[in-house]
């Protein structure tokens, strides 16, 4: 099929040159989900120092500051550098793919966007090379703690910087991502038809655009804060900050998981062989779940005295009846398939699993008398972890397996996808489940230290072994990964049999993405054309079947 | 007497059973569906599923989570409303040493503190606590030092406790009563613990809120006192002030 299309434009200059300018949103796309994977790793690599150091009581392998740097940093970087970006990075690449759209609307500045958020992850870095050191006030930074006299330095003001140039990067690509699935949709694409993970991008891009000028707003004032003018010292700002910190952190929450979950369905509905389940139903639920996630934020807030406890324990648990719907549908898609049990498949279940956890210690911590045991302990520290782990980290890879040939044109070793994928739940469960024990037993979050007389020793031991098998997991992945980009097998345009847009163009597609866009008559248009073409050839009329494209 | 531990215990008893079932079936259920219907090759006839909605099964499944929403958010409310503890700041305790700020006002729903025996003024500071016994003139404080400082209370009586911080936000925690609460600076809260066991608490007490470079080492001592003991201590510690 792209041997028909023209040639691509005149290169001028390099390749890499080429890419890191270009407007096409495949580049773009990569761009920005390559620099979200390099912070996952340095991410990653911030969190192994921490579990070293926690391994034992006393300090054995960093200096108290250092800690305090590395779990700031870590978590700063899993959320601004890694989370949002990569789950607004799958939706530049795929978005257009999947609503049959030429690119994206605003290419220039999604660029931007890139090269923002470029800067902020070197600036968030280069903290490590001032005198005092990184940004270490944790990843929300709270004031006082964060201002000029709580946290000097020039390291704390480029942490401050760097997350605010992260968040308005993310802006960009979210009201990119949103005008291209309002103005650009391929003829029959009603809103109705949008396929479920472009459906998540909406509500993502929704929840970007309603809660991340929230802290942009936090961090212009809190920068101001530290260069001299009282702006949370007033009385009731320190409760201030949190509120417009917490407005933008708990749906942030939401965008590193809605792209991730609907990643897993595409990837359990086109495994199982059928149309996903429930699609309306799904969608109302997103969309609920997006304008709840607006109205639970105070569930961080209460042990501070000032929120209406009730009311966010209220809205908070409210959430599982929008994250059951998910649940329900996702189970239903598997009913009766015809199930492959491919690495993309195993991910999306481990997905289910491993969120799972997160998921109803959720509404544990959303019981305000059992969030002043938990709140700021390790009980919490696994909690999201379990969200953010099992949902983004679970869900991210599911997707890569499912797009991989998609974007490279090859397939991913399926049997080192097997060993990753049981290595890393098993390393999930090894580092987290003991997390919970220990934090529902006092011990508090951020500590480079504890007492040996606590009895902790044995469980963080343990979860320190859990989190190197995740390190060794990670590592078949890299190996796969690189494998796979020289050697891997051709996949052609539909290597899984697809229901989507994306799999009717050639992998990796051209500069314009489709020479011709198959008819849309539902969200899944590619499982229709092949119904359809099985249905003819009954009638014994010979049908070129898989891409479906050519019609 | 206000009792957080039991409070905890109770919901800790609801939710936990409920939680691991759900993660039980639901496990069970993506398992079972993964090998059940997996993919067998050519021969494989078994029906497949006929619709891709609904509604009625949908409906049903949405009317039982919110069931369960419902439930729990009752469960969760009644126990708060026996937690008296759990009351906003007042907007004003009298206490006229310490500042009033804050947005303290929401929220009282002319629900009454508990009455309680005695007043703990709680004071944090980077990276130590003082407590305040403004009615006995006893101050308990950290003799420097890393020497840990010990909050003395006695049991079976409500102690009302009324905190601030000098510097930035901390958080006062006692694992063993599941009880933790923000001191802010420039701003008071307030809350009522009760102390059922007497001894020193193994594991003392945290400070849960990060507060920058020493805040592993913001512990302090918890010793609980029967009444007697309490009032013996008291008055050594007046002597003492004496000097």
């Amino acid at each position: 099929m792209s041997a028909t299309l023209p040639p691509p434009a005149v290169r001028r200059g390099p390749r890499l040159l080429g890419i890191l300018s270009s407007t096409d949103h495949k580049h773009l796309g990569l761009l920005v989900c390559g620099g979200a994977f390099v912070f996952f790793c340095l991410g990653g690599l911030l969190a192994l120092l921490m579990r070293s150091e926690l391994a034992a009581p006393e300090l054995q392998v960093m200096s108290l500051n250092a800690y305090n740097q590395v779990f700031t940093i870590h978590g700063s970087t899993m959320f601004y550098l890694f989370g949002a970006p990569m789950a607004l990075g799958f939706g530049l690449y795929l978005v257009p793919l999947q609503i049959g759209a030429s690119g994206l609307r605003w290419p220039r500045l999604v660029l931007l966007g890139f090269w923002l958020f470029l800067g902020a992850g070197l600036l968030m870095y280069a903290g490590f090379l001032t005198q005092e050191g990184a940004g270490r006030a944790g990843w929300f930074a709270f004031d006082p703690l964060s201002d000029d006299v709580g946290t000097p330095g020039t390291g704390m003001d480029l942490w401050v910087i760097s997350v605010f140039l992260s968040v308005l990067a993310g802006m960009l690509w979210a009201a990119s991502i949103l005008a291209t699935i309002i103005r650009h949709r391929a003829p029959g694409m009603t809103m109705l038809r949008l396929p479920v993970f472009t459906w998540s991008m909406v509500v993502s891009s929704l929840m970007t655009l309603v809660a991340f000028p929230a802290l942009l707003l936090a961090m212009g004032l809190l920068f101001i804060e530290r260069h001299g003018l009282d702006v949370f010292t007033q009385p009731g700002g320190a409760i201030f900050y949190q509120h417009l910190f917490w407005f933008f952190g708990h749906p942030v929450v939401y965008i590193v998981f809605f792209p991730f979950l609907a990643a897993g369905s595409e990837a359990i509905a086109t495994s199982a062989g059928q149309r996903f389940f429930g699609y309306k139903l799904f969608v109302g639920s997103l969309l609920a779940f997006a304008a709840l996630s607006v109205s639970v934020w105070g569930h961080h807030m209460f042990v501070t005295s000032s929120v209406d406890n009730r009311f966010f324990s209220l809205t908070t648990t409210a959430i599982i009846v929008v994250a059951g719907v998910e649940y329900f549908d996702n189970l239903a898609t598997m009913f009766r398939g015809r199930i492959k049990l491919r690495a993309s498949f195993l991910f999306a279940c481990g997905f289910m699993i491993v969120f799972l956890i997160g998921g109803l210690s959720g509404i544990w911590v959303a019981s305000p008398p059992l969030d002043y045991n938990a709140h700021d302990t390790y009980s919490v520290v696994a909690h999201f972890h379990y969200t953010l782990f099992g949902g983004t980290v679970f869900g991210m890879f599911a997707g890569i397996y499912h797009w991989f040939p998609k974007v490279t044109g090859r397939l991913l070793d399926e049997r080192l996808g097997r060993w990753h994928f049981w290595l890393m739940l098993l390393g999930g469960l090894v580092t987290f489940i003991p997390q919970f024990f220990v934090g529902e037993q006092g011990m508090v979050r951020r500590i480079a230290d504890y007492p040996e007389t606590a009895g902790w020793t044995a469980l963080n031991a343990l979860s320190t072994v859990g989190a190197f098998i995740i390190l060794l997991s990670l590592l078949i992945f890299l190996a796969n990964l690189i494998r796979s980009l020289r050697l891997g097998k051709p996949s052609g345009p539909d290597p899984w049999d697809g229901h989507t847009l994306e799999w009717a163009t050639s992998s990796p597609p051209p500069r314009y993405n489709f020479p011709a866009v198959p008819p849309v008559r539902s969200y899944a248009p590619l499982l229709d054309l092949k119904e359809e073409a099985a249905e003819d050839e009954s009638s014994h009329r010979p049908v070129a079947s898989g891409e479906g494209g050519s019609q | 007497m206000v009792d957080t531990r039991d409070t905890w215990q109770d919901l800790f008893n609801l939710y936990l059973p409920i939680g691991v079932g759900v993660f039980v079936v639901i496990t069970l259920l993506v398992v079972i569906f993964a090998v059940r219907y997996r993919d067998r090759g050519a021969e494989d006839d078994r029906p497949r599923r006929r619709r891709s909605h609904f509604t009625g099964a949908e409906g049903s499944y949405i009317l039982l989570l919110a069931l369960i929403a419902a439930m729990l958010v009752y469960f969760t409310f009644t126990e708060m409303g026996d937690d008296r503890a759990n009351l906003p700041a007042e907007a004003s305790t009298g206490t006229g040493e310490l500042k009033q700020g804050g947005a303290d006002e929401e929220g009282q729903d002319g629900i009454q503190a508990p009455p309680a025996e005695l007043e703990i003024q709680v004071t944090a500071a980077r990276w130590t606590w003082r407590f305040d016994y403004p009615e006995l003139g006893i101050t308990q404080a950290s003799g420097g030092g890393g020497e840990l400082t010990t909050l003395v209370v006695p049991t079976g009586v409500n102690v009302r406790f009324t905190m601030t911080s000098l510097d930035v936000i901390h958080s006062f925690y006692i694992p063993q009563l599941r009880f933790k609460r923000d001191a802010f600076p420039e701003r008071l809260t307030s809350f009522t613990l009760g102390f059922t066991e007497p001894g020193d608490y193994p594991k003392g007490g945290f400070c849960a809120e990060f507060c920058g470079l020493r805040h592993a080492a913001m512990l302090f001592r918890v010793s609980a006192m029967e009444p007697e003991r309490f009032r013996a201590w008291v008055t050594q510690r007046q002597l003492e002030a004496r000097g």
